[in-house]
């Protein structure tokens, strides 16, 4: 007998004397449909691979009919879902406002008064302005749930150091090209104005329009007044892990350090805050660090053998309503961050996070909590 | 408590408990600040401290690595057993093993691979083994060849990405990436259709049901109900139906978004909800247009202040409680009524 038939052996022995656990799988049905508002670059060709979905094109959120298996059978067959399309490559302004058309037309069709809102990425800053738009022209609260997910609420530094043209960076849109795909070529994308909606501060105070996080975060809060619970959930992973779509990144960008607190952009890397001289601790997901990326209170993420995984509420960190003035933990607290990268959590392999499952516990999550 | 567990025998018993100790609360309503901002907590910052993923709970749950990887493995047998048997579950097995022995040993995870697969699922141990090889070195490829991947265009970077499933999986590629083979000839069909000499949008949308019905067989009419606004959005932001629709005389262009959307299933009460949109949406555009109009005249004729003063003025009347709004999106270089409105949509 083997080493590898041996191992085999005994753990077949040991799982027989435990037994299987039989905890119940799916994730309960919300009560509102949940939206997914996208990132930069969308999903139309995102490195060429679908968005919302694992790795092999499976979206997260499909529900099963009988004896179908291309689908989630973590979910209730029943969960309502909508994938919204935006511009790509725009700022966070017009990105938002045809966020809020989106819903307005899922709306429509589908009969709903209320949605939660799952933005990954810069989506997380779109759905803020939808919330406040759907508030103004519904005359109520429509949004449950926004949940942010990696999203560079106050800045990355990386969209600086695209616009800076730092080294290794001989066209922006080249650049963009390279990471995104050919869909920055596309109709309608705005490049600039997309990565200058990324940067913490006005980027040129002489373009004769007032961009970046700060100003949006001033306009679209989070808090209560159009969302009923912000929520988000943090990302940081070292680089040995990293998704090779963003190591690449690391060919130009020496390391994000950013888990230091400042209430100003003290290092001027183009993200709030600053390091604490340690840049290779996970406090980034490769485009961008935890102190940019609470909104409302975090969530925790807990993978579960022989259940649902979990995610549910911490408020230990507090509660980010003001997105420009979050507080010395909110900004270098590591607390519930996934050890993940930008990437893993939505559909760019080669990784293997279990993306179906994450969503199904979100949903479970929103769901168990009545919404 | 929503959720129903159900825990077989006496070891389990132990877990239930710990899982009962550590399930997390209801989300609140009291724990939902009403004033903003928010003051800031006096908390200590908890700087760098690892969050309490499985790690942390591991080492309370279990006696020692067997029963915690025993514990994994019923886990997969219960999660895969009933669609072990197609390649994509098998992949999506492998990628947990991996993730797994990744997490809990770092240092020799790969050695432990077949031991876990064979444990989880003996009678297709080596299938599973030579599938974890194929994956592995695909996977390679991809992280090697990533920049020469993305620099090609998305047809030559779709062969590329093929060759190379082929060339790892075989055949069971097609089982593996079914899903995107699915979405890919949807996509593709939409292009087909934008490109077709035919105006009828009917026919178009006809053809994109098809398609549906080919890829989704007796799925397809649970695909298309739940998915609706999506397919819609899609087959309408097509260039040559808003060109179509453009052509169309206000009322007549209502109509045939009102078949369009009845094409796909939508109800009376869907297809009403949508008229009062699209009206609204009419006279929004309508007024829009006027006031960037009006916007340009004032540019050319003012300076300065008084150019301030001047459109200020005009979107408080044109926009009056929205007008707020209006000026924070300019201030930001957007403009909502300056391209070209995409019917349907917005």
């Amino acid at each position: 007998m083997n080493m590898r038939t041996r191992l085999a052996t005994a753990l077949l022995v040991t799982c027989s004397l435990l037994t299987g656990p039989a905890m119940a799988r799916d994730a309960n049905r919300t009560t509102y449909p949940i939206v997914f508002a996208h990132g930069m670059g969308g999903f139309d060709d995102i490195l060429g691979y679908d968005y919302w979905g694992d790795d092999y094109g499976v979206y997260v959120l499909d529900t099963c009919s009988w004896g179908e298996y291309y689908c989630n059978h973590d979910i209730n067959s029943g969960q309502e879902s909508f994938v919204a399309s935006v511009t790509p490559f725009a700022s966070s302004e017009q990105r938002g406002y045809e966020l809020y058309q989106d819903i307005q037309n899922y709306l429509a069709s589908s009969g709903h008064s209320h949605v939660n809102i799952i933005g990954h990425s810069q989506g997380g800053l779109d759905l803020r302005k939808a919330a406040k738009l759907l508030n103004d022209n519904r005359g109520y609260r429509v949004v449950k749930y926004g949940i942010s997910i990696s999203s560079p609420h106050r800045g990355s530094p990386i969209a600086q150091y695209v616009l800076n043209m730092q080294p290794g960076v001989t066209s922006i849109l080249e650049t963009l090209a390279e990471y995104f795909g050919n869909v920055i070529y596309g109709g309608g994308n705005d490049a600039i104005a997309a990565l200058k909606q990324l940067v913490n501060h006005d980027y040129d105070p002489n373009d004769g329009v007032t961009t970046g996080t700060y100003a949006f975060n001033q306009a679209y809060p989070a808090g209560t007044a159009n969302i009923e619970r912000s929520r988000s959930l943090l990302t940081g992973q070292d680089n040995g892990n990293m998704n090779p779509a963003l190591y690449l990144l690391k060919e130009l960008w020496t390391e994000i350090d950013g888990d230091g607190y400042a209430t100003y952009d003290a290092n001027g890397d183009g993200a709030l805050g600053t390091g604490d001289g340690n840049a290779s601790d996970h406090d980034d997901d490769g485009l961008v660090g935890i102190n940019s990326q609470q909104m409302g209170y975090r969530l925790e993420y807990w993978e579960c053998y022989g259940c649902l995984d979990y995610v549910w509420t911490q408020t230990n960190t507090g509660y980010v309503a003001d997105l420009n003035a979050p507080d010395a933990t909110q900004m270098t607290s590591h607390a519930w961050k996934i050890n993940q990268d930008h990437l893993d959590i939505i559909g760019v392999p080669p990784d293997t996070f279990d993306e179906m499952e994450f969503y199904a516990a979100i949903t479970d999550f929103i769901a168990d909590n009545g919404f | 408590m929503t959720k129903k567990l159900s825990i077989t025998l006496g070891t389990s018993a132990a877990l239930a408990a710990l899982v009962f100790t550590f399930w997390p609360e209801r989300d609140s309503p009291s724990q939902e600040p009403t004033v903003e901002p928010v003051a800031s907590i006096n908390a200590k910052p908890d700087a760098h401290a690892s969050a309490p993923s499985k790690d942390t709970n591991s080492t309370r749950q279990w006696n020692s690595d067997q029963e915690r990887d025993a514990f994994f493995i019923a886990d997969m047998q219960g999660r895969f057993a009933p669609h072990i048997h197609i390649q994509h579950a098998q992949i999506r097995l492998i990628e947990q093993v991996i993730s797994y022995l990744r997490e809990h040993y770092p240092d020799d995870w790969r050695s432990r691979v077949a031991a876990l697969l064979g444990a989880s699922f003996p009678e297709l141990a080596d299938e599973l083994l030579n599938k974890f090889d194929s994956l592995e070195r695909y996977n390679e490829w991809l992280l090697a060849d990533r920049k020469q991947l993305q620099q090609m265009s998305p047809e030559d970077r779709r062969q590329a990405l093929w060759d190379k499933r082929y060339a790892a999986f075989g055949e069971d590629a097609e089982v593996i990436w079914a899903a995107e083979i699915r979405n890919q000839n949807i996509s593709d069909a939409l292009i087909e259709l934008d490109q077709s000499s035919s105006s009828n949008l009917q026919e178009k949308l006809g053809s994109l049901v098809n398609v549906i019905e080919q890829n989704y067989g007796e799925h397809s009419e649970a695909f298309i109900q739940s998915r609706q606004t999506e397919l819609m959005n899609k087959f309408i932001q097509l260039p040559s139906v808003q060109s179509s629709l453009r052509e169309l005389p206000a009322t007549e262009r209502r109509a045939e978004l009102r078949s369009l959307r009845q094409s796909l299933g939508m109800d009376e009460e869907a297809l009403d909800r949508w008229e009062a949109l699209d009206n609204q949406r009419d006279q929004a555009w309508s007024t829009g247009q006027d006031y960037m109009a009006r916007r340009e005249d004032i540019l050319s004729r003012y300076d300065g202040s008084r150019q301030q003063e001047e459109l200020y003025a005009l979107q408080q009347s044109v926009f009056g409680n929205d007008a707020a709004l209006i000026r924070q999106e300019e201030a930001a270089g957007f403009y909502r009524y300056a391209g070209q409105r995409r019917i349907g949509r917005e």
